[in-house]
């Protein structure tokens, strides 16, 4: 009895407080620390970006300290789980690999987070996927590698990992004669290309700028992204399954970079952080700092990013089906 | 061309900035590098945010500078207090830590000092002459090769072990081999052993297993025996500049060796996917393998401890090639330092042998000068440092012990990793009183892990065929010879051992 | 060292062997492969050793005194008996009885460390560790204890959580008080 009472005291007052002060999030922030989570090793693109949001949030949370934290390990979803465990009162934010959406969709043993939960804070990038062949390939375009009579090599990261996920569901829906090498972590798929141990890969644009640029390789699809140079892959295609995973695909490379927090954050100061951020991304001297990174910003902020995952995660039977298979390569 | 090699030279020695900015380079960096569990990665992933505004040239040569010369300090731990920072340097302590306990902390650490800064010139020397040959070399190494070289790596525990202990050496080794399949495979994602454990989905963290090994152990036995750690009292050692130089001299003694593994450990480095320690280890093994006196190893041989320190040390510039030149970096160290590289502006690729040979020497410089201020530094401390070995060892104890804690954690910010730290704690410290080799453990648990990876890949690239890739024979070859020869030396004990009082 | 303390290596490593073979046996074939080519010779090997433990006779099972060895040698090598004298170990345990209770109260030690961080967090373990070490096992005055112990708890705080800015691990009892506190 007492404890209701008690309840309904507290709802009250937190209902008027909520409703008072416009500023009553920003005032929260004053002299407190914001664990900021990364989900990788020190190093690294992941890490380099957050710790420069981490940065930019702070000078635009006047009194705040943010603290980067690097949780690394089982494929970001170590630290996505301690994000989504930890305490939803706004001072613990982090990121980590859009690729999850794969392993919830799928609930992936180990995941203990929603996605579609979470304090969506922002998103700073977009990275589309790329199909990327070697230089010393005959193959020019994407019709010549459909029109491939042997299958060729492409290389993807281990099993389980989204670059694995993403060649294997659009290898398989487009028919395309590719047989999918596991393994090659980090840049180990660029060296395979090199020695001509693999035709191409599909991988994120970024991550193959300055192989690209230095000559070894050519881009001849790409899945969303603004740049003009490389034909999308959903207009090269024509099969309706395909081009649902194609679209799934894309709103990974969409929402790059992300910034998220646990759910439950209250809706103040979920708001001043999203201010903050936001001002974060529109700081001029973040953007050159980002364009260094090789990652311009193409921010999108709060709803809109929350819009977007719970879009994602929202699949055809079949196309879980589809994933849960891809995840669970055997031999 | 010499013109631009030696007027980056110049141009590097005569800005006080950019000396100066290697200064603080190389003291963050020894600093870091002394401190067990904290990774070379995490001083140049704060560093970044500095250099965004950098000049260019500088910024790259003070980032450099601090990751070449982390490395180095980790060998001070390693040998006084049996405490290695990281899988590289528990090959130094499986001999320098002996040394330490016979008195002669002061000669291993002027033999270890010297040869990493000796293995980092030489490494950089390789780098340089390497760069037209590069490409070739480089892309010559797939994962069949790979696969043979841990292999090779592996045999060596066989000589690690020698004699009577062949077994036990072999067991430990499969022991380390086993705890490196824990983990997602890289064939079908399963969580071997590891279920829903997440922290051990990448496997058991390499660091915690060193520390547990041969740190801990050492430490409770301290505590035990009491005394100091130098078995010896200090009245009876010449503590002063004069060890030190002797372990100085103790490297052109042993020029070959250390030539030999300094270029071995270069070739290591500049071949993106062998990274890691499997240079120390393999420098070690071959040191074990090539020396007449094996059976010396594992009790204080000098030869122990300079080859991993040249091996590690030139690594690093070996793996400079392949990131500057491919854009592909050659360890993970440097491919924090590529995305370094990309924010101060250098374009990685092809180009930089054209447009920037300036910068590539004076980075080669950078590395050699910067090695140089480290080595000199460590060699003037060292004198104070080598003293601790000497005093009550329960006084120690409790600071490395923290110590130790801290770096399991800090590894990778997992508590469990704690629990694990605890587990082999206790099976180290029964192995130590056991009397069972514990080093065969790290290199079956380092090369493991790259031996199935790589035999996976080469299975699916060529299928069993593999083998007979020309480099391939070479390397079998190599791995059987390696095995006979060591049937051969078990069988003949050297008469040379019968006569040897402890050195 | 005693023999049936030797052999319990062995037993231990054959059991984590045939552990890990045996569970690997649920594991789909390719993920199977590497634990079962490691594990089963593994096995052999281990059988083999306890063959060979068997074989050998007690009395060479003895530790191994470094200092005996090198007296043999040397004694060898003139033709006479060797004696080197020995210097005073400080702090040298009286007797196995000693060096017995040091060994546990050494483990006890480092479980209370491992378990203190578990539970409270490392800055709270860290000083009680160095603090009862300092005084309990290597007897230090109360001035030095404080002064090093002190010293080093915050020294190990400036550096880990300052400068290099990595958090250190709150502890799981004391996490839950701060969460309280903090409302």
């Amino acid at each position: 009895m007492n404890k209701a009472l008690k309840l309904f005291g507290i709802a009250c007052i937190a209902a008027q407080a909520s409703a008072a002060l416009a500023d009553e999030g920003v005032e929260f922030f004053k002299g407190k620390t914001v664990t900021y989570i990364v989900a990788t090793a020190p190093g690294g693109g992941y890490d380099s970006y957050g710790r420069l949001v981490a940065e930019y949030m702070q000078r635009n949370l006047p009194g705040s300290t943010f603290v980067v934290k690097n949780m690394p390990g089982a494929g970001h979803i170590i630290g996505a789980n301690a994000v989504y465990a930890s305490k939803g009162d706004g001072l613990t934010l982090g990121t980590f690999n859009t690729g999850l959406i794969y392993n919830q969709i799928v609930n992936q043993q180990g995941v203990k987070f929603d996605l579609t939960k979470m304090s969506w804070i922002g998103k700073a990038a977009s990275d589309p996927r790329v199909v990327v062949i070697a230089a010393q390939s005959p193959i020019k375009s994407f019709e010549d590698l459909v029109a491939q009579k042997q299958p060729v090599n492409f290389a993807s990261a281990g099993p389980g990992s989204a670059s694995f996920v993403e060649t294997v569901i659009l290898t398989n829906s487009l028919k395309l004669p590719v047989k999918n090498l596991t393994g090659y972590n980090g840049t180990d798929d660029q060296l395979a290309m090199r020695r001509g141990e693999v035709v191409g890969s599909i991988a994120s644009r970024s991550s193959y700028a300055t192989f690209i640029e230095n000559g070894y390789g050519r881009f001849i699809a790409q899945i969303g992204g603004a740049e003009k140079d490389v034909p999308q892959l959903s207009s090269l295609v024509k099969d309706a399954r395909a081009l649902e995973l194609i679209a799934l695909v894309q709103s990974q490379g969409d929402i790059a970079r992300l910034t998220a927090g646990p759910p439950g954050i209250p809706a103040d100061r979920l708001k001043t952080l999203i201010g903050a951020y936001k001002a974060a991304m529109e700081d001029k001297e973040l953007q050159a700092r980002a364009e260094k990174l090789e990652r311009p910003v193409e921010p999108a902020y709060g709803e809109e990013v929350a819009k977007a995952v719970a879009a994602a995660l929202n699949q055809s039977d079949e196309t879980k089906k589809l994933l849960a298979e891809a995840l669970k390569k055997d031999k | 061309m010499i013109d631009v090699m030696f007027g980056s030279l110049g141009a590097l020695l005569t800005s006080p900035q950019t000396m100066g900015l290697m200064l603080i380079a190389v003291m963050i960096g020894l600093i870091v590098g002394a401190t067990p569990g904290i990774g070379g990665r995490l001083s140049i992933a704060l560093a970044i945010p500095f250099v965004f505004g950098m000049d260019m040239t500088q910024g790259a040569v003070f980032l450099l500078t601090m990751h070449a010369v982390n490395g180095t300090s980790g060998q001070i731990s390693s040998i006084m207090f049996g405490v290695p920072g990281d899988g590289d340097d528990a090959a130094t302590t499986i001999d320098g830590y002996p040394m330490a306990k016979k008195g002669e902390a002061g000669r291993a650490l002027g033999a270890s000092i010297t040869a990493s800064g000796v293995g980092g010139i030489i490494g950089a020397i390789v780098f340089a002459i390497m760069i037209p040959v590069l490409e070739p070399i480089v892309l010559a190494f797939s994962p069949a090769e790979f696969f043979l070289l841990a292999i090779l790596g592996i045999t060596f525990i066989a000589f690690l072990a020698g004699g009577e202990n062949i077994f036990k050496g072999m067991i430990v080794g499969l022991f380390g081999m086993m705890l490196a399949t824990i983990g997602m495979d890289p064939q079908t994602g399963t969580a071997r052993f590891a279920g829903d454990y997440l922290f051990l989905w990448d496997g058991v963290s390499l660091v915690t297993c060193v520390l547990a090994l041969f740190a801990v152990p050492e430490m409770i036995s301290l505590a035990v025996k009491g005394g100091s750690i130098a078995a010896i009292s200090m009245e009876g050692v010449n503590f002063s500049y004069r060890q030190i130089f002797e372990g100085v001299k103790e490297v052109p003694r042993h020029w070959f060796l250390a030539l030999r593994t300094s270029i071995i450990g270069a070739l290591i480095g500049m071949v993106p996917g062998l990274g890691g320690s499997a240079a120390a280890w393999l420098c070690y093994g071959h040191a074990v393998q090539s020396s007449k006196t094996p059976e010396r190893f594992g009790h204080g041989a000098v030869e122990g401890v300079i080859a991993p320190e040249t091996a590690s040390n030139a690594k690093e510039g070996g793996s400079l090639l392949p990131t500057l030149f491919f854009g592909i970096p050659g360890s993970s160290g440097m491919a924090v330092m590529m995305g370094a590289f990309l924010i101060l502006g250098i374009q990685p690729g092809p180009a930089m042998i054209t447009k920037h040979l300036d910068l590539v020497w004076t980075l080669i410089w950078a590395l050699v000068v910067g090695n140089l201020i480290a080595v000199t530094f460590l060699l003037f401390i060292t004198r104070w440092v080598a003293v601790l070995t000497f005093i009550n060892a329960t006084m120690l104890v409790p600071f490395i012990v923290v110590l130790v804690v801290i770096g399991a954690y800090v590894n990778e910010g997992q508590w469990e990793n704690l629990l694990i730290l605890v587990a082999m704690s206790m099976v180290g410290y029964a192995m130590l009183r056991a009397d069972w080799p514990r080093a065969p453990f790290v290199i079956g648990l380092v090369l493991g892990r790259i031996a199935e990876e790589s035999l996976h890949k080469a299975l699916d690239l060529w299928g069993l065929s593999f083998f007979t890739r020309p480099l391939s024979l070479v390397l079998i070859t190599m791995i059987v010879t390696t095995i006979v020869f060591a049937i051969y030396k078990s069988r003949r004990p050297s008469a040379l051992a019968n006569m040897q009082v402890s050195a | 060292m005693t023999m049936l303390a030797r052999q319990s290596m062995t037993f231990f490593m054959l059991a984590v062997f045939t552990t890990m073979v045996g569970v690997s046996f649920t594991y789909p074939e390719g993920a199977r492969f590497m634990p079962l080519t490691v594990g089963i010779p593994g096995i052999f090997l281990c059988l083999l050793q306890i063959g060979l433990d068997f074989r050998r006779k007690p009395a060479a099972a003895d530790e191994k005194d470094e200092m005996r060895e090198a007296e043999e040698k040397a004694a060898k090598l003139v033709g006479h008996d060797v004696h080197f004298g020995q210097a005073e170990v400080i702090d040298a345990p009286r007797d196995a009885a000693e060096s017995l209770r040091r060994e546990i109260m050494a483990w006890v030690y480092f479980l209370g460390l491992i378990g203190g961080v578990l539970l409270f967090g490392f800055w709270v373990s860290i000083p009680i560790f160095l603090i009862s070490f300092l005084r309990e096992r290597a007897g230090a005055s109360w001035t030095r204890t404080l002064l090093l112990g002190g010293g080093a708890s915050a020294a190990f705080y400036l550096i880990f959580t300052k400068v290099l800015g990595v958090s250190l691990y709150q502890g799981a009892i004391t996490g839950l008080i701060l969460d309280r506190l903090a409302g």
